[in-house]
């Protein structure tokens, strides 16, 4: 079971809903994450898995288990293109 | 050290600002963790570093346990940088734990740093403990204006060699280039050096009255006459900055915000406006609290009174920590501020 982590080099703040996160070393970009993202984000500390991670966004926003597992699913691909998770 | 920063340009990165702005939450805060320096330099904001006696450390600087609890705490205020400055911040034992302890928190950590004490070797145990970049101060592009601001010999070679290093450790680099008096003439050797190694850079032209109001921090300071024939020369847009929209108020105490070596929180580390001691109280509480702070945050534009009757307001630049240090007046104005503005204008007119 994939429990997503966090690439230890980055800088990351959630300001209000949304997520900022500095990878400056590394891929030298700034990412901002909108308010699922963060949420899934926040999730990305190595002791969630992906249906851990369906349950708690299917609590905080009104949609349906597949199409939240479908989105978590491409937002992790996202991430890992970015090489923003190990 | 520059008081200024720049590494916050991306539009993202802007519009987090404005968010943090509102919320008043100290994204980019400068922690002064020692005011130990290995220059002598006489245009130092700290302190008359020109005599003998400079690197007496403070009897109350922060203790190594006293930083690592504010670093605790500025992180839960929110802070996404953290840049650690001096004096000269490479010289305290204990800057990797605090690099370290940011980190825990996932804050960016940076240095301002004057560079000269960049060896390979520092610049492997400062990746390793997870430093992300650093802004470094250039004072000239010669052995001679670097002597003659710093005190000291030898350091303009130490510190391109130490630029040289950051970048090949991979560091996010960016030059504060200050210009004086006596290295303006080398503004082009500072700039061709910055974009051959695809540096970023910013000038700074502002020297301020000491925080000890000992004299003699300005005479390094760009005279009129300088000033004057920068504005049609090659950098010109240096020095020819326009205000439009008449803004008058900065990021103090909403995005930005100064923790001294000794625990006070200042507005900005450029504005040292005693805002409460970190002995004293904890940093979420002097940054909610605190009645300077607060007064800061609610300033309106009519409260910047001088500026409001001013002919040149749409050539100024001014900084309210900058004018605060020389006048005690942080809406007020000063001579050097006003007659630079009044010489932009003046060219203007001129030119049109």
């Amino acid at each position: 079971m994939i429990k997503p982590l966090r690439m230890e080099r980055l800088a990351y703040k959630t300001i209000g809903d949304e997520a900022i996160i500095l990878d400056t070393k590394i891929g030298r970009e700034v990412h901002q994450l909108n308010e699922v993202a963060t949420v899934v984000w926040n999730l990305c500390n190595g002791t969630h898995d992906i249906q851990s991670m369906v349950e708690k966004v299917c609590t905080e926003f009104e949609v349906e288990p597949a199409v939240a597992e479908r989105d978590i699913k491409a937002l992790l691909a996202e991430f890992n293109s970015k090489s923003l998770l190990r | 050290m520059s008081q200024k920063d720049q590494f916050v340009k991306s539009s993202i990165l802007d519009g987090m600002l404005k968010k943090a702005s509102k919320a008043c939450i100290p994204l980019i805060t400068t922690f002064e963790i020692t005011q130990n320096c290995n220059y002598k330099c006489s245009h130092c904001y700290n302190f008359d570093r020109t005599t003998d006696a400079t690197n007496v450390p403070k009897a109350n600087t922060l203790r190594p346990d006293e930083i690592l609890r504010i670093i605790d705490e500025v992180a839960q205020v929110g802070a996404l940088y953290l840049n650690f400055t001096g004096g000269e911040s490479l010289l305290h034992p204990h800057l990797d734990d605090f690099i370290r302890r940011a980190r825990t928190h996932h804050m960016e950590a940076r240095l301002k740093t004057n560079g000269s004490l960049l060896t390979k070797e520092r610049c492997e145990k400062l990746d390793r403990a997870g430093l992300a970049g650093m802004d470094v101060s250039l004072y000239g592009f010669s052995e001679y204006s670097y002597e003659k601001l710093t005190g000291k010999s030898g350091m303009f070679v130490k510190t391109i060699d130490g630029i040289k290093n950051a970048i090949e450790q991979g560091f996010n680099v960016s030059l504060s280039i200050i210009l004086h008096r006596y290295n303006i003439d080398e503004m082009k050797l500072m700039v061709d050096f910055c974009r051959e190694n695809s540096i970023e850079f910013q000038f700074s032209i502002e020297i301020t009255e000491r925080y000890d109001n000992s004299s003699g921090a300005k005479d390094f300071e760009i005279t009129p006459e300088q000033f004057k024939e920068q504005l049609s020369g090659e950098f010109a847009d240096v020095f020819m900055h326009l205000n439009p929209d008449k803004n008058l108020q900065c990021s103090c105490a909403r995005t930005v915000c100064g923790i001294s070596s000794t625990g006070e929180v200042f507005p900005c580390i450029g504005a040292p406006i005693a805002s409460g001691n970190l002995r004293d109280k904890s940093f979420v509480d002097i940054w909610k609290n605190s009645t300077v702070l607060n007064k800061i945050r609610d300033l309106k534009t009519s409260d910047f009174k001088s500026c409001m009757t001013c002919d040149h307001i749409e050539y100024c630049n001014r900084s309210s920590g900058s004018i605060y240090s020389n006048t005690k007046e942080y809406t007020g104005c000063d001579t050097v501020t006003l007659d630079q503005a009044r010489m932009r204008h003046e060219f203007k007119l001129n030119t049109v």
